[in-house]
């Protein structure tokens, strides 16, 4: 079974894919890093990239390379809150799955006279 | 496709944006076609037409794609919904008021002359019972007093029993002929109005 991944969770995915680039990354690379995780056509990021810029999680800067100006992306100290927000409500959400998965079988249901039906 | 031609058509396709977002998405495919290297019809194949990329891009943005941009397929994963290209909007409410009024003597005229052959129709209808009604009732008088003749005078008494029962069988005839009318002719036209009814109104409440 294929799980498909959200738009809320691709977010989740990119920012933190650049925050493990302290000094920053650029289009091509971040494309690569989330396509070699979740299967997104290559399409997909910039709006993505976009967004995260927009709400202020990621800024850019350009810098010569190899005769051109590439322009690389960096996770701003708000994105970092952000992030760390987006994680914490991850943990929850695995946990949870990960009970129904895993844990304990649910408590019986109960029928009006309290007999576990 | 070269680079550079890709990058125009992803230019013209992102019309409707402002210029720095226009810019801005150019410059990340420009780096992102020059970084990707090697095969440059691989990439773009893998990119998708340019148009493609673009209604991506503006659909996440919100943005209403212009005529030139032409939406094609989504390729694998949307990450958001695509939003509908050009709303048609729903023409205001004073709008359609003035049209019905000046289209009065139009309207008017075709309603009276569908209001009188219902009319004409339902009189037809209606003949057609009492008629039948009229050839039963009579039919049945002039038997029975045929019958009724048929003691002092037989001649006579034989003529209108014969024209009785004449008229009776034509009444019976005629009622055959009613509960056919009755059972398929009237709930065929009631069905056809009724869908007439839905496609003239149905769609004045899906535009409001």
């Amino acid at each position: 079974m294929a799980f498909t991944t959200g738009p809320g969770m691709l977010d989740a995915v990119v920012l933190s894919v650049v925050s493990k680039q302290p000094q920053g990354t650029y289009g091509y690379k971040i494309t690569q890093d989330v396509r070699s995780v979740i299967e997104v056509s290559e399409s997909t990021l910039y709006p993505v990239l976009r967004r995260l810029q927009k709400d202020g999680a990621l800024e850019t800067y350009d810098q010569a390379f190899a005769g051109r100006n590439r322009r690389y992306y960096k996770i701003t100290p708000f994105g970092r809150r952000q992030l760390e927000q987006w994680l914490a409500e991850w943990e929850e959400y695995k946990a949870k799955i990960e009970q129904v998965f895993y844990g304990q079988a649910f408590t019986q249901a109960e029928d009006e006279g309290g007999r576990e039906l | 496709m070269t680079k550079r031609e890709f990058l125009l058509q992803l230019n013209d396709a992102l019309g409707a944006m402002n210029e720095d977002e226009r810019s801005a998405a150019v410059k990340y495919y420009s780096d992102y076609i020059d970084d990707a290297g090697e095969d440059m019809e691989k990439v773009l194949r893998q990119l998708g037409t340019p148009q493609q990329v673009a209604a991506s891009i503006l659909a996440e943005a919100g943005v209403e794609p212009n005529a030139n941009a032409a939406a094609g397929p989504y390729q694998e994963e949307k990450q958001r919904p695509a939003q509908p290209t050009v709303q048609k909007r729903p023409m205001p409410t004073w709008a359609v008021v003035v049209l019905v009024i000046v289209l009065s003597p139009f309207w008017l005229t075709i309603l009276g002359t569908v209001a009188s052959v219902v009319i004409g129709a339902v009189g037809l209808f209606f003949g057609l019972f009492v008629g039948v009604a009229a050839l039963l009732v009579g039919g049945l008088l002039c038997a029975g007093l045929g019958l009724y003749l048929m003691v002092a005078e037989p001649a006579a008494g034989v003529v209108a029993l014969g024209t009785g029962l004449c008229f009776l069988g034509a009444g019976l005839l005629g009622v055959v002929l009613c509960v056919f009318l009755c059972s398929k002719v009237l709930p065929a036209v009631m069905g056809w109005l009724r869908q007439l009814w839905k496609k003239l109104f149905g769609k004045r409440k899906e535009a409001f």
